[in-house]
C-alpha cells in the first residue's frame, strides 16, 4: 500500500495504517534528525513528536508533496526549535560557543583491532562527524537533506521553504564550509595523504 | 563566469541539478580547469563519506507508541474552540508551514504568566484533550516563546497530558473509564457523594465553586482503588481547601463527559488547583504519606519533618520515581501508588518553604517535586569565579576532582566524554534553558553573587579579590559516597540527630522559617535536652523501616548515576519543560543554598559521618573532640548537614579537612540558613575568612554559570552514568596547589 492509501486509510479511521507509515519512515527520519540534532535522545523525541504532530495534522496534508517530505518538514522544524534553544545559550567564552566536536556516537567505530583501511575509514567518518558538528545548523540541515536523504533540490526547497536557487547556493556553501572544516581538522600528514581538500 | 559561480555549478553538477546549458558549460570548464576537477573529486569523496556514515535506527519500534499516543485523538482533534470566554490568548504556531495549522490557545487571563513560586499554572485546554499547558514566563524571549509555542503544539497531544506520557495513562484510562461509568450511574441515581459530584460537572457542587476539590477527586477515587483509606483521607482533606484561586470553567457544560475527557479535566484541574495556605498541612501530610509511602516502605513513614513540609511522602515519592533499590517492601501496592503518583504528577506547585501547600494537593506536589528533583538533582553549585584566573582555577579543580575529566574542555559545548557546556546566562533564562536541556541533564551550576558577573575591568583590577580554593568547591555527593551513605545512613541517622540536638542553634539565631519548622516538627526545639538512650533506642526502632534524608540523597544519587532502569524510565517519560514552575521554584531554592555556602570547621564535620567521609575521602577518623558540643553559631551548619535533603549532602571535593565548605542539602538550606548572618570560624585549621551568608535568592541573582552535561543515548547514558561513578569520586590525593588568596 502506498503512502497515499495509508493516509487515506488513516483518515478513514484506520489508525493502524498510520502505524505502518511510522514503521516505514521512523528509522529514515531518525537517521537524518540525529545528524541534524547530533543528539540521539533529542532525535528520538523529535521523531516521536513529529509523528504525533503529523497524525494530528494529517487532515491538513494535501498531498502536494510526498508524505515523507511533509513529515520531514515537521521534524526538521521541531529539530530547529530544539537547536535554537540550545544555541541561545551563551558560552562563557563567547568565541567558543559553537556546537563543536560533538561526540555523536559512532556506531561503526569498533574497539576491536581492525585492518588499517577500516581504521582509516572510521577516522574519516569521525572527522566528518566532527566537521558536521562545526557547521551551522542551516548548512548541516541542507547537507543531511541532500546527502543522507538524497532529496532533490525541489524537495529540499519545499522542506526548507526556500527557493530552489537558494538551495543550490546554500548547498554549495555548506559543502565548501564542510570541506574547510575537514581540511582544518586534518593534520599536515593526513592532509598530504588525502584527496579531500 | 566567476570562479565562485563555477564552483557552485560543480556542486549542482554533482547533484545532477544543472540545466543542459549549465552542464555543457561546466563540462567544458572542467575539461580545462584542474582546480574544478579537484573540487569535483573532493565533493564526490565527501559524498562517499556521507554515504558511509553509520545508519542510526530507533532502538524501539515507534509505531506502537505513536498509536498509543494518538489513540484518543482524531486527526482533527485539536480544535481551536475557546473554552474560556474571558481569557487571554496566545498565538501558538508550530512554525511549520502555511499548511500547518496554527492554533490559538485560550488561556485564563488571570493566569497568563507565571512567576514561579506562588502563581498558579495557567492552563490551555482543548475540548477533546484538555491538556494542561504551562505558560511561558514573561521573561522569556520571543524566540523562546516561539519555541515553547511549538512545544505546546506537541504538548497538547495526550503524550504530555499532565506532563506524563500517555502510555502512563493506559491503565489509568481503563480505571478512569470504569470510574466514569460508575460515577455517571451514581449521578443518575442522584446519590452522588459531594466529593465526587464536581467531577461529573453537574449537581449542586459546580466545578467553579469546587475546583480544588474536584482536582483531587479522580485521584482519590483512583487511590481508593488501591487503598480504600486514601479516599477516606481525601474526604477529610477536602474541607481544608479554602477555595479556588483559579476561576475554572465547567467543562462538562460544554460537552458530555467521556472517560478520556474526564481524566483530562481532572488532570487539568489538578494543574489549576490552588495553593492556599493550609492550616493543617501535617494532617494531610499524614494522608499523603499514606498514599505515597504505603507499600513503598511497607508502612507509614513517620520521619522527621525538616522543612515543615511532608518530607516523608516526598521522599517516598522520590524513591518511587527514582527507582530506589529495595530499601523497603516494594510490593504491588507500591507500584500502584507509584504509578498513580506519576500520573498525578502534573501539579507544578513545588514544595517550597514558606508556602504551605494545599494538603489535598500535597501528594501531587510531592510527586512533582520528586520528579523535579530527579530532573535537576544533578545541578552542582560551586562557588563563584570572579576572574579569569578563577575560572581557570575552577576548570583545573574540576578536572582534578573529576578524575576522568582531565581532557575535558569546559568551554566547549558537548565536548569529549562528559559533554559539558559552560554557560553564562541571565538567571531569567536559566530555567528555560534547563527546561530545554531537559531530561538528561547533569548540570553543574555556578552562581554569581547578587552583583552579577564581574566586568572585565573589575577582573583586571582585582583578579584575586575573592579567589576560591579548589577544595572549597561544593560538589554533590558522588556515587561512592552515596553508596556509603546508603549503607550507613540508617545506622547513622539518629545518632546524627542526637548530635545535632546537642548543638542546636538558639532560637534567636534562627531564621523565621527555622523557627516555624521547629515549631511544626516539635523535634528541633532550641536548647532541647538530648534524648535519653532509651528514647534513642525507641526512636531508632520506630524509624527502622523509614528513610532518612540521607537515604534519599543516596538513593536519588544512586538511582541517577547507577542508571536504575525505573529511573531512566521515569526520566524518559519526564519532560522537564512540563515542570517549568517546579523547576523554577526549585532552582530558586537551590540558589538560596548555593549562595549560602558556609564554611565549616572540620570539627563540625566530625559531627557528621557523611561529611567526614567526604572530606576525608572515606578514611576519616573522628577525633575525640567529636562529642564536644559546638559553639552555637556552628549549629546551623551542622543542622544543615544533618538535614541534608533530597539533593544529597554536598561536600568539599578533594578537600582534606582544611576548612571545607559545605552547602546545605536541597531541602535543608532553608532550615539552616541564618540569612545575612556573619559567620566566623576562628578555630578552623584553614583560618577561613569570615563569610557573610548571602541574603535572599533569585531576584538578586542575575547571572548563572552552568556546567551542563548530558547523556548521548540511553545505552551510553547508562555507560556514562557508570563512568560517572568514577568521574565523581573525589581523588584520594587532593590538589595541592590550593589558592589561598582569600585568606
Amino acid at each position: 500500500m502506498d503512502d497515499q492509501a495509508l493516509i487515506s486509510a488513516t483518515r478513514s479511521g484506520d489508525r493502524s495504517a498510520f502505524g505502518r507509515l511510522v514503521v516505514k519512515y521512523q528509522d529514515r527520519l531518525f537517521n537524518s534528525i540525529v545528524q541534524v540534532l547530533r543528539q540521539e535522545l533529542d532525535a528520538q523525541d523529535v521523531v516521536q513528536d513529529a509523528f504525533v504532530l503529523a497524525f494530528t495534522k494529517l487532515h491538513s496534508f494535501q498531498g502536494n508533496s510526498s508524505f515523507y517530505t511533509w513529515l520531514f518538514r515537521i521534524a526538521r522544524n521541531l529539530a530547529i526549535t530544539r537547536l535554537r534553544s540550545r544555541k541561545s545559550m551563551v558560552s562563557l567564552d563567547a568565541g567558543t560557543n559553537e556546537m563543536s566536536d560533538q561526540p555523536l556516537r559512532l556506531a561503526v567505530v569498533d574497539e576491536q583491532p581492525m585492518p588499517d583501511e577500516r581504521l582509516q575509514r572510521n577516522e574519516e567518518i569521525r572527522r566528518l562527524h566532527q566537521a558536521l558538528g562545526r557547521l551551522s545548523d542551516e548548512h548541516r540541515s541542507i547537507l543531511v537533506l541532500r546527502e543522507l536523504e538524497d532529496l532533490d533540490y525541489d524537495a529540499i526547497a519545499e522542506i526548507l521553504q526556500i527557493p530552489v536557487g537558494t538551495v543550490r547556493s546554500r548547498l554549495h556553501r555548506a559543502r565548501m564550509q564542510l570541506r574547510e572544516e575537514l581540511e582544518r581538522m586534518m593534520d599536515p600528514q593526513d592532509r598530504s595523504s588525502r584527496s579531500c581538500k | 563566469m566567476s570562479e565562485a559561480s563555477l564552483e557552485e555549478l560543480v556542486s549542482a553538477y554533482l547533484d545532477d541539478e544543472l540545466s543542459s546549458a549549465e552542464r555543457q558549460l561546466l563540462e567544458t570548464e572542467l575539461a580545462q580547469n584542474p582546480a574544478l576537477q579537484q573540487l569535483l573529486e573532493s565533493l564526490r569523496l565527501q559524498r562517499q563519506w556521507f554515504r558511509a556514515l553509520p545508519r542510526h535506527s530507533l532502538p524501539t519500534d515507534l509505531s506502537t507508541r505513536i498509536l498509543e499516543l494518538t489513540k484518543p485523538l482524531s486527526t482533527e482533534s485539536l480544535s481551536t474552540e475557546s473554552l474560556f470566554p474571558d481569557s487571554g490568548t496566545i498565538e501558538s504556531s508550530t512554525s511549520e508551514t502555511s499548511d500547518e495549522t496554527s492554533k490559538t490557545l485560550e488561556l485564563p487571563a488571570t493566569n497568563f504568566s507565571l512567576s514561579g513560586s506562588a502563581s498558579e499554572p495557567a492552563v490551555a485546554q482543548t475540548p477533546s484533550t484538555l491538556t494542561p499547558a504551562i505558560l511561558t514566563p514573561a521573561a522569556l524571549t520571543p524566540d523562546a516563546q516561539a519555541d515553547r509555542a511549538a512545544s505546546r503544539a506537541i504538548d497538547q497531544t495526550p503524550r504530555y497530558a499532565g506532563g506524563r506520557h500517555p502510555a502512563d495513562f493506559r491503565s489509568w484510562s481503563l480505571v478512569a473509564a470504569s470510574l466514569a461509568t460508575v460515577l455517571l450511574a451514581l449521578i443518575f441515581w442522584q446519590n452522588v457523594p459531594e466529593y465526587i459530584r464536581p467531577l461529573a460537572g453537574i449537581g449542586p457542587s459546580s466545578r467553579s465553586a469546587n475546583a480544588p476539590h474536584s482536582n483531587e477527586n479522580l485521584e482519590d477515587s483512583i487511590a481508593f482503588k488501591a487503598s480504600p483509606e486514601a479516599d477516606k483521607d481525601g474526604q477529610q482533606g477536602e474541607s481544608e481547601n479554602s477555595g479556588p484561586i483559579f476561576d475554572s470553567v465547567d467543562m462538562a457544560a460544554k460537552s458530555p463527559p467521556s472517560p478520556n475527557q474526564t481524566i483530562a479535566e481532572s488532570a487539568t484541574e489538578i494543574a489549576k488547583g490552588d495553593t492556599r495556605v493550609s492550616s493543617d498541612s501535617s494532617k494531610a501530610a499524614g494522608r499523603d504519606r499514606h498514599l505515597a509511602g504505603e507499600g513503598i516502605a511497607g508502612k507509614d513513614l513517620p520521619g522527621k519533618d525538616f522543612t515543615g513540609e511532608d518530607n516523608e511522602a516526598k521522599q517516598a515519592m522520590e524513591i518511587a520515581l527514582g527507582g530506589l533499590p529495595p530499601l523497603g517492601n516494594v510490593d504491588k501496592a507500591a507500584e500502584n501508588n507509584k504509578s498513580i503518583a506519576m500520573r498525578q504528577g502534573i501539579d507544578p506547585q513545588p514544595i517550597s518553604p514558606g508556602v504551605d501547600i494545599n494538603p489535598k494537593r500535597s501528594e501531587k506536589n510531592e510527586s512533582d517535586a520528586a520528579v523535579a528533583v530527579v530532573g535537576i538533582q544533578n545541578i552542582w553549585f560551586v562557588e563563584i569565579p570572579n576572574s579569569s584566573a578563577q575560572v581557570t582555577q575552577l576548570e583545573k579543580t574540576l578536572s582534578s576532582n573529576f578524575v576522568a575529566a582531565n581532557s575535558l574542555n569546559f568551554r566547549e559545548l558537548e565536548t569529549g566524554k562528559l559533554e559539558v557546556l559552560l554557560v553564562d546566562i541571565p538567571r531569567t533564562e536559566l530555567f528555560q534553558r534547563l527546561v530545554e536541556i531537559g531530561q538528561s541533564t547533569e548540570v553543574i551550576a555556578l552562581e554569581y553573587d547578587a552583583a552579577g558577573p564581574p566586568s572585565s575591568d573589575a577582573l583586571q583590577s582585582a583578579p584575586q579579590q575573592t579567589a576560591i580554593a579548589p577544595q572549597q568547591l561544593s560538589i554533590n555527593a558522588p556515587n561512592q559516597l552515596a553508596q556509603n551513605m546508603l549503607d550507613n545512613s540508617r545506622a547513622n541517622f539518629f545518632s546524627q540527630q542526637s548530635q545535632a540536638s546537642q548543638s542546636i542553634v538558639p532560637n534567636e539565631n534562627r531564621s523565621g522559617r527555622e523557627l516555624e519548622t521547629i515549631s511544626e516538627s516539635g523535634e528541633l526545639a532550641a536548647n532541647q535536652t538530648p534524648p535519653s538512650q532509651s528514647e534513642i533506642a525507641k526512636e531508632i526502632e520506630s524509624r527502622q523501616n523509614t528513610l532518612s534524608p540521607n537515604d534519599i540523597a543516596a538513593a536519588t544519587v544512586q538511582s541517577t548515576y547507577l542508571g536504575q532502569q525505573s529511573f531512566l524510565e521515569a526520566k524518559k517519560n519526564f519532560r522537564l519543560r512540563d515542570q517549568q514552575p517546579i523547576v523554577e521554584q526549585m532552582l530558586d531554592e537551590l540558589a538560596v543554598q548555593s549562595r549560602a555556602i558556609r564554611r565549616v570547621d572540620p570539627q563540625s564535620a566530625n559531627q557528621s559521618p557523611q561529611l567526614a567521609q567526604a572530606i576525608g575521602g572515606g578514611n576519616f577518623k573522628p577525633p575525640a573532640s567529636r562529642q564536644a558540643p559546638l559553639p552555637s553559631k556552628m549549629g546551623g551548619d551542622l543542622l544543615g548537614q544533618n538535614n541534608g535533603g533530597a539533593g544529597g549532602a554536598e561536600f568539599a571535593g578533594g578537600g582534606s579537612g582544611n576548612g571545607a565548605e559545605v552547602a546545605g542539602g536541597n531541602e535543608s538550606g532553608q532550615n539552616s540558613l541564618n540569612r545575612g548572618q556573619t559567620r566566623a570560624f576562628p578555630n578552623a585549621p584553614g583560618n577561613l575568612p569570615v563569610e557573610t551568608v548571602a541574603q535572599g535568592p533569585p531576584a538578586n541573582s542575575q547571572r548563572v554559570l552552568l556546567l551542563i552535561g548530558r547523556g548521548i543515548d540511553p545505552k551510553s547514558q547508562l555507560r556514562s552514568r557508570a563512568d560517572s561513578t568514577n568521574l565523581l569520586v573525589p581523588q584520594s590525593n587532593p590538589p595541592t596547589n590550593i589558592d589561598r588568596s582569600d585568606k
